[in-house]
């Protein structure tokens, strides 16, 4: 396997669910690639299917009610949809491991940080065949808390959540990821859900450690500021497939896709230069998407051409997006 | 002064902390400590601040949820102070809660959710259908919209009908308590403009509270940056972003996520605000924000800072401002 392969490569992911309104075709050909050691952002709305995309990688996603119909998600040269699922489990939580979104619910109150943290460690060495016992395994959790700057880190292994603030707890979470040396981390909207003081920090620490560790990010969060500020790369994800996926700066300077110009366009900006277009209509059903392009319905540019599915184009090098306006031809 | 709609005298909310099997009072939490705060007809005044600042305490007391312990309310050159819960007041000042998911009854269609302020507010029956016609016209929803239920409406539909239900008593101020933060930014657009041009239409006034500071300076016409339940500083939305003069306002305004490089040139190029907001029951000496703040000297440590006026619209709580205190000390190094 070369090493300039990507870490993880997601091909043609094509994911349903069955639901009392009849089939939903959730994820419509979901391409994404996390390069070696390089920050990937997945961003869009409620209802987009970044979740799904995530679970589906990370195979946290319930089936049924979901199916994954067709695609690849290679990591590191192996698929992970055709592989036994001994092995994948194996793979899951130390390889690649998940930050979580929610600090607060994602331990457990009752049982003590350290306790928690070891039992993951635990559980690990028994699927990896290592025998560590708790000294060792405490040593471990310890030199964790430190990489995430905690000080005071024999304090920290005897507190309960409820004895630590947002952005500790927070911290413990990204800990907790780091414990199996992984190699890719997904992250699921960290931060969001504390200040915004704290969630700079949140960042700027998950920035140094992928630095540092030599780790690969796949970051998936709504707020495109944070993707600005912590990716290489962007996709755009709408209505189940990527509409736009381009090297960060580039997104940012040069939008392609209507939807990406229109989400762009309803953030609020520091120099109060706000427009309050929105985008009209809303997400389509999608046991009943529209033909062809999913975007078109709310689409200011949208014409017959539309109802056919556009493919990828290439807008620049490295920058693609799923429209009809940017077809080669259109522009000769 | 008589020309504001809403004034607030050094409110402060003071609440006991119990403990032990007698539920003794062991000591307070001053989550409001002395606020002072104007709001004029028609216009929009934001609070912002961290979680623990004190700035939906500020709203509850003004809506009557919670009872002041010490200060005064004047609405419209009347001192409210002792009627803030009552239902000739609940008639002027109404609340748009965060989350519509939960603030709407889902065994109530949209029209018996519009009906309860009617009712409750002794409007004639006889005219409750066409009073609901015309409120869910105003927030630009169909009239066939009056028998759904909240699970057939999104979310922002469903924050459409919240606010309609605060308008069905033609308020003169509503308190928008992070309308928008459980939106995305496609339906939040789509609300704010909605908020704007009522706002234009009924000339009501907004108290705005966000920890969003990027929809603050869009929405806002003033904007006032509360810190462990005191205003650290107030100005107009121009003041407090292209000139913002509290160290705790830079640290704030530096650590948003912005889309441009246009915007990066406006964020405040200070060091990043270290550690978190203390707990309000036990608030650090002198100027409560010198155990985060970057120029903390002695003096911060023993003297309480009072606001300076920087001009007519603008003020800050720091004694950097105090050119006594401040040129006998040089900002202490990290």
């Amino acid at each position: 396997m070369p090493d300039d392969a990507p870490l993880l490569s997601v091909r043609d992911l094509r994911v349903s669910f069955r639901t009392f309104d009849g089939q939903a075709d959730v994820l419509q050909g979901v391409n994404l690639d996390v390069p070696r050691g390089t920050r990937v952002g997945l961003v869009g709305e409620s209802g987009c299917g970044k979740s799904v995309t995530m679970k589906t990688i990370m195979g946290t996603l319930a089936t049924p009610p979901a199916r994954v119909t067709h695609g690849q998600i290679m990591f590191d040269g192996q698929d992970l949809l055709t592989m036994p699922a001994a092995r994948r489990n194996r793979l899951k939580g130390t390889d690649m491991s998940m930050v979580f979104q929610d600090p607060t619910t994602s331990l457990n109150p009752v049982f003590r940080v350290g306790h928690q943290m070891e039992d993951i460690v635990r559980w690990s060495d028994r699927r990896r065949g290592i025998q560590r016992n708790h000294k060792a395994r405490k040593a471990r959790v310890l030199e964790v808390l430190e990489m995430v700057r905690l000080a005071d880190g024999e304090r920290i292994y005897d507190a309960f959540p409820i004895q630590l603030s947002g952005g500790m707890r927070q911290r413990i979470i990204i800990g907790m990821a780091l414990l199996n040396e992984p190699r890719l981390l997904i992250a699921d909207e960290p931060g969001t859900a504390l200040d915004v003081t704290t969630q700079d920090e949140i960042l700027r620490l998950m920035d140094d450690l992928v630095r540092e560790e030599g780790l690969s990010l796949l970051m998936i969060t709504h707020n495109l500021g944070v993707v600005r500020q912590m990716t290489d790369h962007v996709y755009v994800m709408y209505a189940g497939s990527v509409v736009e996926d381009s090297p960060t700066a580039e997104l940012f300077d040069n939008p392609s896709h209507p939807y990406t110009k229109a989400l762009l366009a309803c953030v609020p900006k520091l120099d109060g230069t706000a427009t309050y277009e929105g985008i009209g209509g809303s997400l389509p059903d999608y046991t009943d998407p529209p033909a062809g392009c999913r975007f078109h319905p709310r689409c200011p540019h949208a014409t017959d051409r539309c109802l056919t599915r556009p493919p990828a184009f290439t807008v620049r090098p490295g920058h693609t997006a799923a429209c009809w306006l940017h077809e080669p031809e259109a522009h000769a | 002064m008589s020309g504001n709609l809403l004034e607030l005298n050094q409110l402060s909310k003071r609440f006991p902390v119990r403990k032990g099997l007698f539920q003794r009072v062991v000591g307070h939490v001053n989550a409001v400590d002395g606020v002072d705060l104007t709001i004029g007809r028609g216009e929009i005044v934001g609070l912002a601040g961290e979680s623990g600042s004190g700035k939906s305490t500020v709203a509850r007391m003004i809506v009557g949820l919670l009872t002041p312990t010490e200060g005064t309310v004047t609405f419209d050159g009347e001192d409210v102070s002792k009627q803030l819960g009552t239902l000739a007041f609940k008639r002027r000042v109404q609340m748009v809660f965060q989350n519509p998911g939960s603030s709407l009854n889902p065994r109530r269609s949209v029209a018996d959710a519009l009906k309860v302020p009617l009712r409750v507010h002794g409007v004639p029956s006889s005219t409750w259908a066409e009073r609901i016609r015309s409120l869910l016209e105003m927030v630009e929803l169909p009239a066939t919209f009056a028998q759904k239920y909240p699970h057939e409406l999104s979310g922002g539909q469903k924050q459409r009908v919240a606010i309609a239900r605060a308008l069905a008593v033609q308020p003169e101020l509503i308190v928008l308590d992070e309308p928008t933060s459980a939106l995305d930014v496609s339906v939040q657009a789509k609300v704010i403009e909605l908020l704007l041009r009522i706002r234009d239409e009924l000339d009501l006034a907004y108290l705005f509270i966000s920890h969003d500071l990027s929809l603050m300076r869009n929405f806002s016409d003033r904007v006032g940056v509360m810190y462990l339940g005191k205003l650290a500083e107030m100005g107009t939305s121009d003041d407090l972003f292209l000139r913002p003069q509290h160290p705790y306002t830079q640290g704030l305004l530096a650590s948003i996520p912005v889309v441009s490089e246009a915007e990066e040139a406006l964020k405040p190029t200070q060091r990043h605000l270290k550690g978190e907001i203390p707990s309000p029951a036990n608030v650090p000496s002198g100027c409560r924000f010198r155990t985060r703040c970057p120029h903390a000297f002695d003096a911060c440590r023993e003297v309480a800072p009072t606001f300076h006026e920087l001009s007519a619209t603008h003020a800050s709580r720091c004694h950097l401002h105090d050119p006594a205190l401040a040129g006998s000390a040089e900002p202490t190094k990290a």
